[in-house]
């Protein structure tokens, strides 16, 4: 599985979760910032984006990371 | 020409919503409506938010309530929205809810009155404000009930319809004959959830329909036959968040009058539907999906789909 494949699982997670408030603002901001400059692929933009949807999506995010999220 | 737009629902923290409103963009839409709840985000916040990292999408309020927002800091906020983002702003105002009113302490009475005066109040305050002058911005009328849509034919740039089925949406259109002002833009406003497995498209849009359904009108809840005790009995579960159990009292028949919820194709020929009654916008508003980015692509598709067939 690629990484591009599995970041569109991830960021999927992050969208469509009903818990974001469980992100803190300065870590969501930055997800939004490597979103926004197509750096989300890169490795920062993977972490911090994994970081965010464990806080709000624990079981969800195993699942993505596996590629296996629907 | 069909203009298509999504409506944002300020429930997710504020970087959330401007991912969602770089994302509407991205994907070619012409708009994006902010709801306005006081129990959510600042609509305008996040409208300035979008502004800053959109280029094209219009942008505007839906809807702002003139009982609980002076009309001169309605047109103090488009002025400044419009300063961030020249040409690209509309804004709606609406009377709201009897019900979410109550819960500020308001109470809802001569809302066409309340609601014609602050557009007219709004538009005369464009020239007195000391701002840039604007003159583009598009005024439009949340509506549902007969007198309401009348009223936006009378003194509206648009209206957003606030229906979801192809019915009401048809018996509103017939009380937007003759629009006074030129350019008027009849917009569809449809509460959507899109999956291929439907029950799980239902779910997703139970909790929009509910709170739909809990303030609406006598009249129209008598044609989603939902009596006064369950109204009272679903609003009381909306009150406690207790989503489990509106998702157990919930009936398909009234959530269905109030949303729209199925699959791709059943969404492409409603859309259609929607067009052919003479709409000239489609906003996909509420959870669209319980997928949001796979929604929103999939409801992009559709859109472009529709432009081709025009």
């Amino acid at each position: 599985m690629k990484r591009r494949e599995i970041v569109e699982q991830l960021f999927e997670v992050l969208m469509s979760s009903v818990n974001s408030n469980a992100v803190p603002p300065q870590l969501g901001w930055r997800v939004f910032e490597k979103f926004y400059s197509q750096e989300i692929y890169d490795d920062e933009g993977f972490r911090l984006l994994v970081k965010a949807c464990r806080m709000c999506e624990p079981e969800k995010t195993a699942l993505a990371l596996k590629g296996v999220f629907k | 020409m069909s203009f298509f737009s999504v409506e944002v629902v300020p429930k997710d923290p504020l970087w959330k919503l401007a991912l969602a409103g770089v994302l509407v963009e991205q994907n070619g839409f012409d708009g994006v409506w902010v709801s306005e709840h006081f129990f959510n985000r600042n609509s305008l916040i996040t409208l300035a938010t979008i502004a800053k990292h959109t280029r094209k999408i219009l942008l505007g309020p839906a809807v702002v309530n003139p009982y609980v927002v002076h009309p001169v800091m309605m047109a103090q906020q488009a002025a400044t929205l419009w300063e961030l983002s020249p040409g690209r702003v509309r804004y709606a105002v609406g009377a709201g809810d009897a019900h979410s009113l109550q819960r500020l302490g308001y109470v809802r009475t001569k809302p066409v009155e309340k609601v014609v005066e602050a557009v007219e109040t709004m538009r005369s305050s464009f020239a007195s404000l000391d701002t840039y002058k604007i003159s583009d911005v598009k005024i439009f009328l949340g509506a549902q009930g007969e007198r309401m849509l009348e009223a936006a034919a009378k003194i509206g740039d648009g209206v957003l319809v606030n229906w979801s089925n192809t019915e009401m949406l048809k018996e509103s259109i017939n009380h937007l004959t003759n629009p006074a002002r030129p350019g008027f833009v009849k917009a569809a406003y449809l509460i959507t959830s899109i999956h291929e497995d439907e029950e799980k498209a239902l779910k997703t849009v139970i909790p929009y329909a509910a709170y739909l359904m809990v303030g609406a009108s006598e009249k129209h809840l008598q044609r989603a036959d939902v009596s006064p005790d369950y109204r009272e009995k679903v609003a009381e579960i909306l009150a406690r968040r207790n989503w489990n159990e509106l998702y157990r009292v919930a009936r398909k028949d009234w959530v269905g009058f109030f949303s729209f919820w199925g699959n791709r194709r059943q969404l492409d020929d409603l859309v259609t539907s929607v067009i052919d009654l003479g709409y000239d916008e489609v906003v996909f508003a509420g959870p669209l999906g319980p997928r949001y980015v796979k929604a929103l692509k999939n409801i992009a598709s559709i859109c472009r789909s529709a432009r081709r067939r025009r």
